[in-house]
């Protein structure tokens, strides 16, 4: 049986006086492929949010393995379970070797075994040659790599994903699309995707999920639906 | 005039001791100003910038207009505070090269505050959102900030440097431009003037003009490079 990730009930949040997500209820089990689809402004990055634990709901309640954001005690240490890779990643200035180690030190991990876990991350995602390269040499799709092999680094159970391959070319975008099929394939990570690709999402997805102006208008199963129960109630 | 400069010149290059004693006297004085004032400005304005409580928003107001607070006016308010029959005579800093530290401290840790909290405003909020969700906690999110931020830390100092090292009004009145004690490059030239000594004030004012030249060239560099 499939274990719960994530449990959203009634969730509302607003922005800037807008309703953005209006009653959202969600089950996310571990290791399935979530897409999220829906127009501009339907509040997928907003959800993506909400899900990264980056902001609290209005009103409802968000469960993340049980537990209730609003009363999570440390949640930093329930953040360090997730990875998250955004559209228009951020990297720190330095090497891509620094990058993909910055979230092992943030956890105090050593220097020696910082360095044995960029190196596994990098030859799993064929960054081994720009692991001296200055950030600010790489292309789009090395540098959407170098972010999504920074998340990884931390090794989370979740990994989120806010339209990363919506600046890549078709080239860069198939690339990252196998790693992240094989990622999904080999390790029981549960991903969430947002894109706009609705051709990407079957690709990659078990579930697609359709916002529509903050509400959550439709679940459709690509593969076997989880026998619990849907993820969209 | 011709011969002035041609004198200032000798007198800067033949290493006249009265002008290498002021223009060492002005650097020590301007030079612990601005570190103390880094080491208070800064922090002061990533608290500004980077958290959110009662009051900030007055607190950043404060640091702006101190900015621009007129040096004769601080130099006549310590002179009250600092004098004999003053609240704060006990400690005999009048005329010492500490009461124009101090005077110019407080004159550039506004400067350093705001420009810091301006410079870490313009971090783009990704960097701190980017740090937390790679596992950082707050503190260590509010570092990268500063990291990002710091060839803009770095020239918020150089501005505080720059105001202090050219101020006269308030190390004249606190210091009182005593020769070999509390003579700087700013009040020695305020005084040859008047007495028309020109060579002299000329040599202190090139060391001056040099320094400016200096800061405004290593902030242009450092700009330059973008830290990117």
């Amino acid at each position: 049986m499939a274990e719960l990730v994530y449990r959203l009930e009634d969730v509302w949040l607003g922005y800037e006086g807008r309703q953005v997500l209006q009653g959202i209820n969600l089950y996310l089990y571990a290791g399935r492929c979530y897409a999220l689809v829906g127009p501009n402004g339907a509040g997928k990055s907003t959800l993506l949010r909400l899900l990264a634990l980056l902001s609290h709901p209005e009103r409802g309640r968000l469960f993340f393995h049980g537990t209730e954001f609003n009363r999570m005690t440390d949640p930093v240490a329930w953040r360090r379970r997730l990875g998250f890779v955004s559209q228009q990643p951020w990297l720190f200035r330095g090497r891509v070797a620094a990058n993909l180690g910055l979230g092992l030190k943030f956890r105090g991990i050593k220097r020696r075994q910082r360095q044995a876990i960029v190196q596994r991350v990098a030859q799993t995602l064929g960054l081994t040659a720009l692991l001296n390269r200055p950030v600010q040499e790489l292309s789009g799709g090395e540098r959407q790599k170098v972010a999504l092999g920074r998340a990884l680094a931390g090794d989370p159970e979740v990994l989120l994903l806010d339209e990363p391959t919506a600046h890549l070319d078709l080239q860069a975008t198939e690339e990252f699309e196998r790693l992240l099929s094989g990622l999904h394939q080999r390790a029981s990570l549960t991903i969430v995707l947002v894109t706009h690709d609705l051709e990407q999402a079957t690709r990659l997805a078990d579930e697609i999920l359709v916002l529509r102006q903050g509400r959550l208008v439709e679940a459709r199963y690509l593969g076997a639906p989880p026998r619990e129960s849907c993820s969209h109630a | 005039m011709t011969e002035d400069i041609l004198a200032s010149l000798a007198l800067l290059c033949t290493g006249d001791g009265q002008v290498y004693q002021i223009i060492g006297l002005s650097l020590l004085v301007s030079g612990t100003a601005i570190g103390i004032a880094a080491l208070l400005g800064i922090p002061l304005g990533a608290v500004l910038a980077l958290t959110q409580f009662p009051g900030r928003r007055l607190m950043l107001h404060l640091c702006n207009t101190l900015m621009g607070l007129p040096p004769v006016v601080l130099g006549l308010a310590l002179y009250l505070l600092l004098s004999r029959r003053g609240p704060l005579g006990f400690l005999s800093l009048l005329f010492t090269p500490t009461a124009m530290i101090l005077a110019q401290t407080i004159l550039a840790t506004p400067i350093v505050a705001a420009l810091s909290a301006s410079a870490l405003q313009a971090v783009s909020p990704q960097v701190r959102e980017t740090a937390l969700m790679l596992g950082g906690t707050p503190r260590q999110a509010a570092w990268m900030v500063v990291r990002e931020a710091r060839v803009n830390l770095v020239a918020a100092v150089m501005a505080g440097f720059g105001r202090v090292a050219a101020e006269v009004g308030a190390v004249m009145i606190v210091g009182g431009n005593i020769r070999g004690q509390t003579r700087v490059m700013t009040t020695a030239i305020v005084m040859e003037t008047a007495k028309g000594n020109f060579a002299l004030a000329m040599a202190l004012g090139i060391v001056l003009l040099a320094l400016s030249f200096l800061i405004n060239l290593l902030l242009w560099r450092l700009q330059g490079s973008g830290g990117r």
